[in-house]
C-alpha cells in the first residue's frame, strides 16, 4: 500500500499529458460540434445527413 | 522628507494633474500644469545631492518655458477667436497651431525638445524617475488628446518620427539605466503621438501600456538599486527570478510579437496602413528595432550571460531584496502576456 | 489541434513537478506520447484541410512539418543531456521549458489559419530560440550570434507585417482557406512588386538566401545542440513553408520577380557549397551545407510549378531530418574531443565504428542517394528547374556534384585516417547517441517506401 503510494506520487506527472489530450480533444470535439451547426444553420449547405454518414468536412 | 510634507506635495502634484485633465477652459489647464510643475521641484530635489539640484533646476526651466509658451499661445489664440475653450484652436493660424505643438512637447521631452529628459531622470532616484516618466506625461497627453482634431497633423508626424529616430539612437550609447528608459519614453512618445491624429484612443492604449512596462521596470531595478548595466549583471546572484522578468519585460518593451508591447506597435502600424500611410508605418517599425537593440544589450547583462554555476553560498540572505511591491506581479503579467486579448482592444474604436 | 497544443502545454507541468533524478526520462516519454498523438495527422484524404476550429488547421503540406515539429523535441532533450550535465536542476527544467515552449508555437505556426496569426507566431519563436542560443551556447561569440539572428529576421519580417496589414484592408481577409477564393491578380506596378519583395524578403531571410544567410552559420556553430537541431530542421523550413502559403496571393508577380532570386540561389548554392569545401569548422560546414540545400529549395518555390512543389515540400521534410542527424553526430565528436575543429577529430572509425556508420549513413543522406527521400526532393526540383530552363541543370549538377565531394570530405575527414594522440582516452559512444541517430535515420528509411504523405499540396 505505502509501495504504492510512493509510486503515486513519484509518477503522477504522466497522467497530465494523456490529460492534456482528453480536454484537447473534448474541446476539438465541442468546436466541430459547433461549426456544424453553423452549417446546418447556413441556407446554403444545409441538407440532412443520411443514417450513419459523417460530416464530410472532418 | 517627513510624511505630512510628502503628502501635502504628492496631493498637490496630483491636483496639478487632475486640474488639468477635467477643465475646458485654457487658464485652468495652464494653472494645473503649473501646479503639477512646482510641486514636483521638492520630490526632485529630496536627495539633496548636486546633481539632483542640477536635474530640478534644468526640469524647472525647460517645464517653465514650455508653460510660458502655451500661456503665449492661448493668449494669441484668445485674441484672434476671443474665447478660451479647449478644442477651439484654429489649425489653419500658424503661429498658434505650432507653438503649441511646440510647448506641448516641449512638456511631453520629445525630439527636437527631448534633451532635458535624459539628463533630468539620470539626476534623480529612480523612484522619482518613475513619477518623471510616467505621471508627469499624462497631463500635456489629455491636453493632446482634447485638442487633436485642430493639430497640425504634418509637423506632428514630423516630430513624432524624429522622436522614434531619436529615442532609440540616443540609448545606443548608454550604460546608465534611468538614461535608456528616458530614451525609451522619448521613442514610445513618438509612437504615441503618431497615431494621435488618427485614431486618439490608440495613443491611450499605447500610454496605457507603456504606463505598465515602465512602472514595473522602475520597480525592478529599485528593489536591488541598480542603476547601471553593470550593478544589473549582478542581478542573477541576488535575484535570479527578477532576471527573468526584466528578459521578458525588456522584450515586451521593445514590442516583441507575443508579448503585450506588440500590441500597440501592430495596432498603430494597422491604423497608419489604412490612413495609406505605409511608408511612415515601415519606417517607425523598422527604427523600432534600435530600441530592441539596446534592451537586447541590457537583456544580455542581465540574464543571458550568467556564471556557469549556480551560487552556493550561505551568504544570500543579506542580498535578499528588502524592498517589496504588491503590484509588481500582475503588472508584469498584464503587460506581458495580454496580447491573446488583442479582440478586445478592437472595441476601443 | 488542441489536442496536440494542449499537451505539449502540459509538458510544462510535467517537467516542473518532476524529481530533479527523472527529468530526462520524464520529459523523454512524455514528448514521445506526443508525438503518438500526432500519427492521425499522416492520414490525408484527398486535398481537404483538416479543420480543426476556426484557428488552426492542417493540410498536406503543413502536416508533414508539423509531424517533424513534434518529432524533433524528443531527440532534442535526448542530444542536450550531455551538454546539460552539470547545469542546476532548474536550470536545465528553464532549459526545456523553452525547448517546450518552442514546440507551441511551432505548432501554432504551422497549423495557423489566419497571416497576422502565422507573423505573431513566427515571431513569437524567435525569443525561446534566442535564449537558446545566448543563454547556453558555449563560446563569448553566442552573444553577436543572438543579435545577428534576432535583428536579421526582424529586419526582414517588419516589412511583411506592414505588407500583411495592407492586403488584409484591401482583400478584407488573410485566412489561407479562404484566400485563395477571392485572390486578386497583383496589377503589375512598381508598388506591387514592393508588396512582393515585402512579403517575400521576410522568408527569404529566414531561408536563407545567399546574401542573407550570414546569421545562419554564426548562430548554428554558437548554439548549443538542441538550438543547432531545431534551427536547421524546423526554423528554417518555417521561412519555406511561409512562401509556399504566401504565393497565392503574390501571383502574378512572382514571375517577373522571380528572375533575380532565382539566379541568385542557383549562384549561392554553388558558392555555399564550394565554401563547405574548405571549411575547417564542423559545424559551420554542416550549417553552409544547409544554406545550399535550402536554396534548392527557394528555387522551387519559386518557379511556380506543381512539381517543384513537390520537390521543395520532401526536401524540406528530409533536409530537416538529415541536418539535425549530422549537428547531433558534430555534437557526439564534440562531446569527445571538446572542439569543432575537423583535423582534431580524424580517425574516429577505429574507436567508434557504430558511430562511423552513422555518418556513412548521414553523408549518404545529405548527397542524397538513391532511396533516400533526399534524392526525391531534389530530383523534382531538378527535373522542374531543367524543364524551366536547360541551363540550370550547369548549375544544379555542379552543385550536386559539390555535396558528393564535401559530404565525402566530411566523411573521410572525421572517420579516416590516423588517430590523433589525444583521442586515445575517449569514451565510446553511448546508447542515448546511437538511439538518437537511429530516430533520425528511421522516418528517413520509412518514408522513403512512401513519399507521398511528405508531397505537400500538389501531389
Amino acid at each position: 500500500m505505502v509501495n504504492l503510494l510512493q509510486f503515486v506520487r513519484d509518477h503522477w506527472v504522466h497522467v497530465l499529458v494523456p490529460m492534456g489530450y482528453v480536454i484537447g480533444c473534448y474541446l476539438d470535439r465541442k468546436n466541430d460540434e459547433k461549426l456544424t451547426a453553423f452549417r446546418n444553420k447556413s441556407v446554403l449547405y444545409r441538407r440532412e445527413l443520411r443514417p450513419n454518414e459523417e460530416v464530410t468536412w472532418k | 522628507m517627513k510624511l505630512p510634507i510628502l503628502t501635502i506635495v504628492m496631493t498637490t502634484i496630483f491636483t496639478g494633474t487632475m486640474l488639468t485633465m477635467i477643465s475646458s477652459h485654457w487658464l485652468l489647464i495652464w494653472i494645473g500644469l503649473e501646479i503639477n510643475m512646482l510641486s514636483i521641484i521638492p520630490i526632485l530635489t529630496k536627495n539633496q545631492k548636486p546633481r539632483s539640484t542640477e536635474a530640478a533646476t534644468k526640469y524647472f526651466l525647460t517645464q517653465a518655458t514650455a508653460s510660458m509658451l502655451l500661456m503665449f499661445t492661448i493668449v494669441f489664440n484668445a485674441m484672434h477667436s476671443g474665447q478660451w475653450t479647449t478644442t477651439n484652436i484654429d489649425p489653419n493660424n500658424m503661429i498658434v497651431s505650432l507653438t503649441m505643438i511646440i510647448a506641448l512637447t516641449m512638456k511631453l521631452g520629445m525630439t527636437p525638445f527631448h534633451f532635458w529628459v535624459p539628463e533630468v531622470t539620470q539626476g534623480v532616484s529612480l523612484m522619482t524617475g518613475m513619477l518623471l516618466l510616467t505621471w508627469q506625461k499624462l497631463a500635456p497627453i489629455s491636453i493632446m488628446m482634447q485638442m487633436f482634431t485642430s493639430i497640425n497633423s504634418i509637423i506632428l508626424l514630423l516630430i513624432a518620427l524624429m522622436s522614434v529616430l531619436v529615442g532609440g539612437w540616443g540609448g545606443l550609447n548608454q550604460t546608465q539605466l534611468r538614461k535608456i528608459l528616458a530614451y525609451s519614453s522619448i521613442a514610445h512618445m513618438g509612437w504615441m503621438m503618431a497615431i494621435l491624429t488618427f485614431c486618439p484612443s490608440l495613443t491611450m492604449l499605447n500610454l496605457l501600456i507603456y504606463l505598465m512596462l515602465t512602472i514595473i521596470m522602475f520597480t525592478m531595478l529599485n528593489m536591488n538599486t541598480n542603476t547601471t548595466t553593470l550593478t544589473l549583471s549582478n542581478l542573477w546572484n541576488k535575484s535570479p527570478t527578477i532576471t527573468m522578468m526584466i528578459l521578458i519585460s525588456l522584450l515586451s518593451l521593445g514590442g516583441l510579437p507575443p508579448l503585450t508591447g506588440f500590441l500597440p506597435k501592430w495596432v498603430i502600424i494597422q491604423e497608419l496602413t489604412k490612413n495609406n500611410n505605409i511608408a511612415m508605418a515601415t519606417v517607425m517599425a523598422i527604427m523600432a528595432l534600435l530600441n530592441l537593440y539596446f534592451y537586447m544589450r541590457l537583456i544580455y547583462s542581465t540574464s543571458l550571460t550568467l556564471f556557469p554555476t549556480p551560487n552556493n553560498i550561505k551568504m544570500k540572505w543579506q542580498f535578499q531584496p528588502k524592498k517589496r511591491s504588491l503590484f509588481l506581479s500582475p503588472l508584469i503579467i498584464l503587460s506581458t502576456l495580454t496580447l491573446p486579448l488583442s479582440p478586445v482592444f478592437s472595441t476601443l474604436n | 489541434m488542441l489536442k496536440i497544443i494542449i499537451p505539449t502545454i502540459m509538458l510544462f507541468p510535467v517537467i516542473w513537478y518532476s524529481n530533479s533524478t527523472m527529468i530526462w526520462i520524464n520529459m523523454t516519454s512524455c514528448s514521445l506520447m506526443i508525438n503518438l498523438m500526432t500519427l492521425p495527422l499522416l492520414n490525408q484524404a484527398g486535398n481537404n484541410s483538416n479543420n480543426f476550429s476556426l484557428t488552426f488547421f492542417s493540410d498536406s503540406l503543413s502536416s508533414p512539418l508539423l509531424m517533424l515539429t513534434v518529432w524533433l523535441l524528443p531527440l532534442m532533450i535526448m542530444a542536450s543531456q550531455h551538454h546539460l550535465m552539470k547545469e542546476s536542476p532548474t536550470r536545465k527544467k528553464l532549459y526545456l521549458s523553452m525547448l517546450i515552449s518552442l514546440q507551441m508555437f511551432l505548432i501554432m505556426t504551422f497549423s495557423a489559419t489566419e497571416l497576422i496569426l502565422f507573423y505573431i507566431l513566427f515571431e513569437a519563436t524567435l525569443i525561446p530560440t534566442l535564449i537558446i542560443i545566448t543563454r547556453w551556447g558555449n563560446q563569448t561569440e553566442r552573444l553577436n550570434a543572438g543579435l545577428y539572428f534576432l535583428f536579421y529576421t526582424l529586419i526582414g519580417s517588419l516589412p511583411l507585417l506592414v505588407a500583411l496589414i495592407y492586403v488584409q484592408i484591401s482583400l478584407g481577409s488573410l485566412n489561407y482557406l479562404v484566400m485563395n477564393m477571392w485572390f486578386q491578380d497583383m496589377s503589375s506596378s512598381w508598388s506591387s512588386n514592393l508588396l512582393w519583395l515585402a512579403c517575400i524578403m521576410a522568408f527569404m531571410v529566414k531561408m536563407p538566401l545567399y546574401g542573407l544567410h550570414l546569421w545562419l552559420p554564426k548562430a548554428h556553430v554558437e548554439a548549443p545542440i538542441a538550438g543547432s537541431m531545431v534551427l536547421a530542421a524546423v526554423l528554417l523550413k518555417l521561412g519555406g513553408y511561409g512562401m509556399l502559403r504566401l504565393t497565392i496571393i503574390l501571383n502574378p508577380t512572382t514571375k517577373i520577380m522571380a528572375y533575380p532570386f532565382i539566379m541568385l540561389c542557383l549562384w549561392g548554392m554553388i558558392m555555399t557549397s564550394s565554401i563547405c569545401l574548405r571549411q575547417t569548422d564542423l559545424k559551420s560546414l554542416i550549417a553552409y551545407s544547409s544554406v545550399s540545400h535550402m536554396a534548392l529549395v527557394i528555387v522551387a518555390i519559386l518557379m511556380q510549378t506543381p512539381w517543384s512543389f513537390m520537390g521543395a515540400t520532401a526536401l524540406m521534410i528530409a533536409h530537416g531530418l538529415t541536418s539535425s542527424m549530422l549537428f547531433c553526430l558534430a555534437n557526439s565528436n564534440y562531446e569527445r574531443i571538446h572542439s569543432r575543429t575537423m583535423l582534431l577529430a580524424r580517425g574516429l572509425q577505429a574507436f567508434l565504428p557504430l558511430m562511423a556508420t552513422w555518418w556513412l549513413l548521414a553523408s549518404l543522406t545529405n548527397l542524397a542517394l538513391p532511396p533516400f527521400i533526399n534524392l526525391i526532393g531534389e530530383l523534382f526540383v531538378i527535373m522542374a528547374s531543367f524543364s524551366w530552363s536547360n541551363v540550370t541543370i550547369t548549375m544544379t549538377g555542379l552543385n550536386m556534384l559539390i555535396t558528393a565531394l564535401y559530404s565525402l570530405y566530411m566523411l573521410t575527414m572525421t572517420q579516416r585516417g590516423k588517430f590523433t594522440y589525444h583521442i586515445h582516452n575517449i569514451k565510446p559512444s553511448h546508447t542515448r547517441e546511437n538511439t538518437l541517430m537511429s530516430m533520425h535515420m528511421l522516418p528517413l528509411i520509412m518514408l522513403t517506401f512512401n513519399p507521398k504523405i511528405i508531397m505537400g499540396l500538389t501531389y
